[in-house]
């Protein structure tokens, strides 16, 4: 019998990338372009101002330091998450002293449920909501770190 | 801006609505630790963005709003993924060319993958 070494299998529905700017909108647009290079996006022009618009209606800073803002969209061809880490901190809308450190954009393709999307959000929000968990990426800022603590996340 | 990038752009701006309209999406989103803002803004800009879309299309789109949640389709191999209908051959646009289309089966408007 011969016995051979499996590696594990790379997770293609998630990201992780280093946000280099520092306005909302910059780290969005690079967020998004991570997003056309997993071919994962039909019209990144369109996503892109759903998702400034999203913030219009709603600011999608949860807390002081980080942010999960998404899609549920025909714009979408998969599903995939892309988090987004920035170590200088990025200006988060209007809000005075909001700092944030850590993106998180979840993009539901539109033939999918809403109900799944909604899903997806919450295993991200729930992912990122203790600082704990937070730290444990900037520490390792590695894709089997974020895999580990987004295994909930519905596909 | 093409027909069908007004269209996808309406619909996503009604799926906000839908969310800033509906209380148990808006309770949903709020337990996740949202803050929302109001929805009128949202109504103006939707105003604004019908506007420049044709009359025949937009009544089109709202039909299928109105009866199933959603008035657009995408495509994918001729199959319309809100009703899974496949469709002709000749129902396809020419590559590489965005054109509306109506679906048989269901009435949505239809995005060609």
């Amino acid at each position: 019998m011969t016995i051979a070494e499996i590696s594990p299998l790379t997770d293609t529905s998630l990201d992780l990338l280093e946000l280099r700017h520092r306005r909302r909108e910059s780290a969005l647009h690079q967020l998004v372009q991570c997003a056309v290079e997993h071919q994962a996006v039909r019209h990144p022009g369109l996503l892109e101002t759903l998702l400034v618009r999203r913030e219009r209606f709603g600011s999608t800073a949860l807390g002081r330091t980080h942010a999960v803002t998404g899609a549920w969209s025909w714009c979408v061809r998969t599903p995939l998450v892309v988090v987004g880490l920035s170590g200088k901190g990025l200006d988060w809308g209007d809000d005075v002293g909001v700092d944030v450190e850590l993106v998180a954009l979840v993009l539901t393709p539109g033939e999918s449920g809403e109900e799944l999307h909604f899903r997806r959000m919450e295993a991200v929000t729930g992912a990122f909501r203790l600082q704990r968990q937070r730290q444990r990426l900037f520490d390792h800022r590695d894709l089997p770190t974020l895999s580990l603590l987004l295994r909930e996340l519905p596909r | 801006m093409s027909a069908v990038e007004g269209f996808l752009e309406l619909h996503d701006l009604d799926v906000l609505l839908a969310q800033a309209g509906d209380d148990a999406r808006r309770g949903r989103l709020r337990r996740m630790g949202y803050t929302l803002g109001p929805a009128p803004a949202l109504v103006r800009e939707r105003e604004r963005l019908a506007g420049k879309l044709d009359r025949r299309w937009l009544n089109l789109y709202e039909r299928s709003l109105g009866r199933y949640g959603r008035g657009l389709s995408a495509v994918r191999n001729r199959v319309c993924l809100g009703c899974r209908l496949t469709l002709p051959t000749s129902a396809a646009p020419p590559p590489g060319e965005a054109q509306l289309h109506v679906c048989e089966g269901c009435g949505r408007l239809l995005l060609w993958d």
